[in-house]
């Protein structure tokens, strides 16, 4: 066999082999890393109200208000998810994503630092999976740990060089603009989500859910539902999550009133009302409003998974769910409705 | 069918006889639910004419929803109406005692109005003339400190003796706790203002009392409303919610009451109490 001087000399078989799987490997860290970010994203973008309150509360608004940071943040999570999903993995896309990751990080570590040293409350997680995924400050910071670092590391292995004449290959501009745009559907689709009827599908609360399962806390100071409203877990009861302050509430009162005055049945179940209230709060809606229903005062660790937006209802038959309602429950309309006597008996010297 | 004369006067004699022995009763009727279901009521007490009646009765209903005081203080029991603001007297006789400790009102029963009520401090306080008396349902002030059952029972019977009456602690649990070889201390933290501790700290107190002549003693340490973390007890044994109970088995602790454990408190104690055993 002869070669021609003008043949160019070609590179041994083994390190293209070596390349293109470390090639692999570092598109399937980057691809998993990319679906880790999606997961997050969808669980937030459920419930952007709550993501722009804990972004509040770690006082990451000092520049722009909470639910306009929660939507770039929203839309960033989702462009680098999309993009490292199709397989992108260029510096400007791997360095912002591990500064994401490192934000996370130092999210969830401080919240399990605070939580370990008595600071803050333990079930008070950092909320980057939104309601949807139930976690300890101590278990969002090792799940997230080993979920999002070992693949980001992968994600930088193996990166296609330059070619062999020294040039880059072009920029992965279809990806990169189908990212784009699913980043600004993302954004779109939080913004409007709050409208849109995903109660079931964003919160704890839905059809099928038990009372004993909707808890708070870890270890001994873990506490449920069933411990905080044990009437909950027999018969049948129609509940609302409410707010005692909320004027659009009071109002409904006289209607709940006229409900649970016509006495519990098959299909009138009793009432009770479940708010994070101190106990002053709810004397003072006591004497004011003279409820003729029970108020639960619970804890707003339990009650902010199960709600979007209060008020919320739901209907429970021995402990389970069976029916949610966006806001209050369908009442009879009070003209209609059995009212019970304003007061006292109704025989009056 | 024919009835004879004499025949069809006797049905009718037995007739208007059944109607006049059950007409008493069918005035009566059955009170409306509205006025049914008065309950103990534990987070008052009632104060007449500027001193402190102890023995009062108290209740509340929740549907009406309304308080209805009973002492000998006043002539005749008085009916707190909360929606229509107004305070009313009734006949003693129309006030019915369920077995349960409940009270119904007798629908017939004539309302003497005495005018309103006044709330002051977030219902901290309700004040109202009555008759010729001064009435003051006032929140209780909390039980601080240490004590023993017999204090929180005294200090709010509907609370701490008819909270706990319904339950039925679990007799193997009972058994197998009153076995305990070594001594046992329950110090229970609880806030007497508390609602998960008026609810959870009865059940406990029955435990007690089927625990009677065993080696397991309790005690109940009240904390304030406001600053309980920082009163010295607490902060010694490391409190920052109520009601907790720490379980000593011969003098160190070995576990503690929170969360759900209070679910069924016993279980939970003789969970504790079996670890500590088997560790030793």
């Amino acid at each position: 066999m002869t070669v021609s001087p003008a043949e160019p000399i070609r590179a041994p078989a083994t390190p293209a082999t070596a390349r293109s799987w470390t090639g692999w490997l570092g598109t399937l860290g980057g691809a998993f890393l990319g679906l880790v970010l999606l997961f997050a994203a969808w669980a937030k973008a459920l419930d952007p109200a709550a993501f722009a309150q804990q972004i509040h509360g770690q006082k990451l608004d000092f520049l722009l208000p909470a639910p306009t940071v929660a939507l770039l943040a929203l839309g960033l999570e989702v462009g680098l998810g999309v993009t490292l999903l199709l397989g992108v993995r260029r510096l400007w896309v791997l360095v912002p994503a591990a500064l994401l990751v490192v934000f996370f990080l130092s999210l969830t570590g401080r919240a399990y630092w605070l939580a370990a040293h008595g600071v803050a409350p333990d079930a008070a997680g950092c909320g980057c999976f939104g309601n949807l995924v139930q976690r300890s400050p101590a278990e969002a910071f090792w799940q997230d740990l080993l979920l999002l670092v070992p693949a980001l590391a992968l994600a930088f292995v193996g990166r296609a060089g330059r070619d062999d004449r020294g040039q880059r290959a072009p920029g992965p501009w279809v990806r990169t603009m189908a990212a784009a745009v699913l980043a600004l559907a993302a954004m779109a689709f939080a913004w409007k989500a709050p409208d849109l009827p995903l109660d079931d599908l964003a919160t704890r609360l839905k059809p099928g859910a038990e009372i004993k399962g909707m808890c708070a806390g870890a270890g001994a100071d873990r506490v449920c539902l069933d411990t905080v409203a044990p009437d909950l877990t027999s018969g049948a009861h129609l509940v609302v999550l409410a707010d005692l302050t909320d004027p659009g509430f009071q109002k409904a009162v006289a209607a709940l009133n006229a409900y649970a005055g016509s006495g519990p049945s098959p299909a009138a179940p009793a009432v009770s009302v479940l708010a994070d209230v101190t106990a002053e709060q709810k004397q003072t809606f006591f004497w004011r409003w003279a409820p003729a229903f029970p108020i639960v005062e619970t804890p707003a660790a339990i009650l902010k998974p199960l709600y979007r937006r209060l008020p919320r209802s739901f209907v429970t038959q021995d402990g389970r769910v069976t029916r949610t309602y966006p806001g209050l429950p369908p009442l009879p309309p009070l003209a209609t409705a059995s009212a019970p006597p304003a007061s006292g008996p109704a025989s009056r010297p | 069918m024919t009835h004879s004369p004499k025949q069809r006067r006797l049905t009718f004699a037995a007739a208007a006889a059944f109607l006049l022995g059950a007409l008493p009763a069918l005035a009566q009727g059955a009170p409306a639910d509205a006025q049914k279901d008065f309950r103990p009521y534990g987070d008052y007490m009632l104060v007449v004419d500027g001193k402190e009646v102890p023995n009062a009765e108290i209740f509340f209903s929740e549907k009406a929803p309304a308080f209805l005081v009973m002492t000998s203080k006043l002539d005749a029991p008085v009916l707190l109406s909360v929606r229509s603001q107004t305070v009313e007297t009734l006949q003693l006789m129309k006030v019915a005692k369920q077995q349960d400790g409940s009270v119904d009102l007798l629908p017939n029963a004539a309302l003497a109005a005495q005018g309103s009520f006044t709330v002051t401090g977030e219902g901290t306080e309700v004040s109202c003339k009555v008759d010729r008396h001064t009435v003051l349902l006032r929140t209780r002030p909390p039980l601080l400190g240490l004590h023993a059952a017999g204090d929180l029972k005294a200090y709010s019977p509907p609370i701490y003796v008819e909270g706990g009456r319904t339950y039925r602690p679990d007799n193997q649990v009972i058994a197998a706790l009153k076995r305990a070889p070594a001594p046992v201390t329950v110090r229970v933290f609880f806030g007497s203002w508390c609602p998960h501790c008026q609810h959870y700290v009865p059940l406990l107190l029955r435990v007690e009392d089927e625990l009677k002549g065993s080696k397991i003693k309790f005690e109940y340490f009240g904390l304030p409303k406001s600053g309980m973390t920082n009163v010295p007890e607490a902060k010694k044994f490391g409190i920052n919610s109520v009601p907790t109970g720490i379980v000593f088995v011969n003098g160190k602790e070995a576990g503690r009451l929170t969360g759900n454990a209070w679910g069924s408190p016993e279980t939970s104690l003789a969970t504790i109490v079996n670890g500590a055993m088997a560790s030793r």
